[in-house]
């Protein structure tokens, strides 16, 4: 009870603790997935950028550009072809093209680097084009020559500069978002020191609870087992003192049942008073009754301490069954009850013990004469079904109400207990019955309607037949 | 004379503004240790073309690239899979490539892109091409740096 108590007081507390739990993890959780895409991001970002490095790409238009301006003044001097210059003009302006396509603006972009010095020049390599182009004749003098090239040239004055701090800018940039990208690094390592230490946390409440919960539940299944222990030592204790009490009892009530017997013979021919008679008779049937119930008690305590053994032998129960009858004639006519017994003709076989079944049957027989109708007639049927016997005891007594049916076989039960000096009993007879049955394998039930009769039986197995086969199937392997 | 200058002028023209028209001369050279050859870009563009759409980091969206696949030349060459290529571009860039990725990918020598040739300008007139799409471990710094831009020669090492 207890431990119900405690259990109820806990239920609730611990379903609150368990939802507040869950929502931490679940929040833990997705801090944990927003720091790692977080992280993640930085990551591609910074691949990204050491990966189509913008640096590298414009330090290479830088030096195509020097590569080009180089190559106009070694046109000028007559060292390179208009061809040649024409080629570095191409992929000087290949650069340019590089940085203006692809992952590349998008990259200086996220810098927030100005990239207008890359436009501006390919505005004037456009410009310049034409030019480039008109240097490949013949026809030109050394004068136009060099005013072409000084033309150049200074289109392309400044730029030299203004790349380099293009260049400068974007190495700032990008070192800032390294370092942007190393402290947030370091941030989200903080971060996940936290995060690691709150689910260690949770971790640690969780077991906790968990651990409490054990707790609780062995504390009352202790409980329980006390209290179980407690109940089958009481019942162990109330049986012990019986014993003890019924066996101190059965050698005084010997000595005064006998002394009854002797008294009443001794006295029953000089004896005139027919009063004191019938009080010496009263005395000595209560005392039998005293001695029955003291034998049951005894009986059924040696049962329940496993005492009891059955020496199996292999019986004919009709014998058992009659003499058990004729060991009845004497209550049966003292109750103005006769028995009919119904056996069939051929021999009915079983491995029992038949002083057992003949205490069973004297259980069954005794209290049909009890509880059955007074000058009525008991039936005793023995029947063999398929591979079993069969045994019928059937009264026309008062039956058993069908609430009380499934307690019968329970020791201390008794349909109206005590209400007539005539069915006075201990409760124990069919208590005591039904484990003797169990002893020898057997089986018992009853049939009753209240008011008409019960009608109680027991099946016990039959000893198989000896197949008549046998010794031919041997002579048959033999030969 | 006057004849040769009129040529020239003509070619540098093409040269400039349409190098799909400059024809007959050789923009690529492939060389082992045992012979030379060298490529015009007819000649290339007469060879089996295998096409790839990819994107890469140096073009807006996926494109169209068309030319012989790397694999091919190196067969034709007797080159070994695990021969190492030095290529070579035009402002003398060059990178090592290991002849394996030719023959576990469809690498091209790209000259053709969305259907047109590329002018020196535009990366051309020889790229090389690694199918990206579809081959997310070739989206890595060293494959980046093997896609050689205005490729002019192929050495094996």
């Amino acid at each position: 009870m207890a431990a119900k108590e405690h259990l109820r007081r806990i239920i609730p507390y611990r379903k609150s603790i368990r939802g507040l739990l869950l929502l931490l993890f679940i929040g833990a959780v997705f801090f944990g997935i927003t720091v790692i895409s977080k992280l993640d991001d930085g990551v591609q970002k910074i691949q990204t950028a050491e990966q189509s490095d913008p640096l590298w790409v414009a330090s290479q238009l830088q030096f195509e550009l020097l590569r080009l301006e180089n190559a106009v003044g070694e046109y000028a001097l007559g060292y390179k072809s208009a061809i040649d210059l024409a080629m570095r003009f191409e992929i000087a302006w290949s650069r340019i093209n590089i940085l203006q396509r692809g992952e590349l603006p998008q990259l200086i972009e996220s810098f927030q680097v100005d990239s207008d010095v890359v436009s501006d020049l390919e505005a004037t390599f456009i410009r310049l084009e034409p030019v480039i182009q008109g240097l490949n004749t013949d026809s030109l003098t050394g004068v136009d020559r060099s005013e072409k090239v000084e033309a150049i040239l200074f289109e392309l004055e400044g730029f030299d500069l203004s790349i380099r701090e293009f260049l400068v800018t974007l190495s700032q940039a990008k070192s800032k978002a390294m370092a942007e990208f190393r402290s947030g690094l370091l941030t989200l390592s903080d971060t996940v020191a936290y995060l690691s230490a709150t689910i260690l946390g949770l971790l640690g409440i969780f077991v906790f609870s968990l651990m409490l919960e054990l707790r609780a539940s062995k504390d009352a299944e202790n409980e329980m087992r006390q209290l179980a222990e407690e109940a089958t030592s009481a019942a162990r204790m109330k049986m012990n003192f019986m014993s003890i009490v019924s066996h101190e009892l059965r050698t005084p009530l010997t000595s005064i049942i006998g002394g009854l017997a002797l008294l009443r013979r001794r006295v029953a021919d000089t004896m005139k008073d027919e009063a004191a008679l019938k009080l010496l008779d009263v005395a000595s049937r209560n005392g039998d009754r005293l001695l029955a119930l003291v034998n049951d008690i005894l009986d059924a305590q040696a049962l329940a301490e496993g005492k009891v053994k059955a020496d199996l032998k292999p019986v004919d129960l009709n014998t058992v069954v009659s003499s058990a009858v004729e060991g009845c004639q004497a209550y049966g006519d003292k109750h103005n009850v006769s028995y009919r017994v119904n056996t069939p003709d051929e021999e009915v076989k079983a491995l029992t013990d038949s002083a057992r079944v003949s205490q069973v049957l004297a259980n069954l027989i005794s209290n049909a004469t009890k509880f059955t109708s007074p000058s009525d007639v008991v039936e005793i049927r023995l029947t063999k079904v398929d591979r079993t016997a069969r045994i019928e005891v059937t009264d026309h007594g008062i039956g058993i109400p069908i609430d009380r049916q499934n307690a019968i076989f329970t020791p201390f039960h008794q349909v109206n207990p005590g209400t007539t000096g005539a069915t006075k009993s201990s409760g124990l007879g069919l208590s005591i019955t039904k484990q003797l049955v169990d002893l020898l394998g057997g089986e018992i039930g009853f049939k009753s309607i209240e008011g008409s009769g019960s009608t109680f039986w027991i099946e016990l197995d039959l000893i198989p037949n000896t197949p008549a086969t046998l010794p031919n199937v041997g002579s048959e392997m033999a030969a | 004379m006057q004849m040769k200058k009129a040529l020239s002028t003509g070619l540098f023209a093409l040269l400039l503004a349409a190098p799909t028209l400059s024809y007959a001369q050789d923009i690529l050279t492939v060389s082992t240790e045992d012979r030379a050859e060298s490529f015009t870009l007819e000649e290339i563009l007469a060879m089996p073309q295998t096409t790839i759409v990819t994107k890469n980091d140096y073009v807006d969206e996926a494109t169209t690239f068309q030319g012989p696949s790397l694999r091919s030349v190196l067969e034709e060459m007797d080159v070994p899979q695990d021969a190492t290529l030095k290529m070579v571009a035009l402002n003398d860039f060059s990178s090592e490539v290991p002849a394996a990725d030719a023959f576990k990918y469809d690498v091209i020598l790209a000259v053709l892109l969305n259907g047109e040739t590329m002018s020196v300008r535009d990366k051309g007139p020889i790229w090389v091409i690694y199918p990206m799409d579809g081959n997310p471990e070739l989206h890595d710094e060293i494959y980046n740096d093997r896609l050689v831009w205005q490729l002019k020669s192929i050495s094996v090492e």
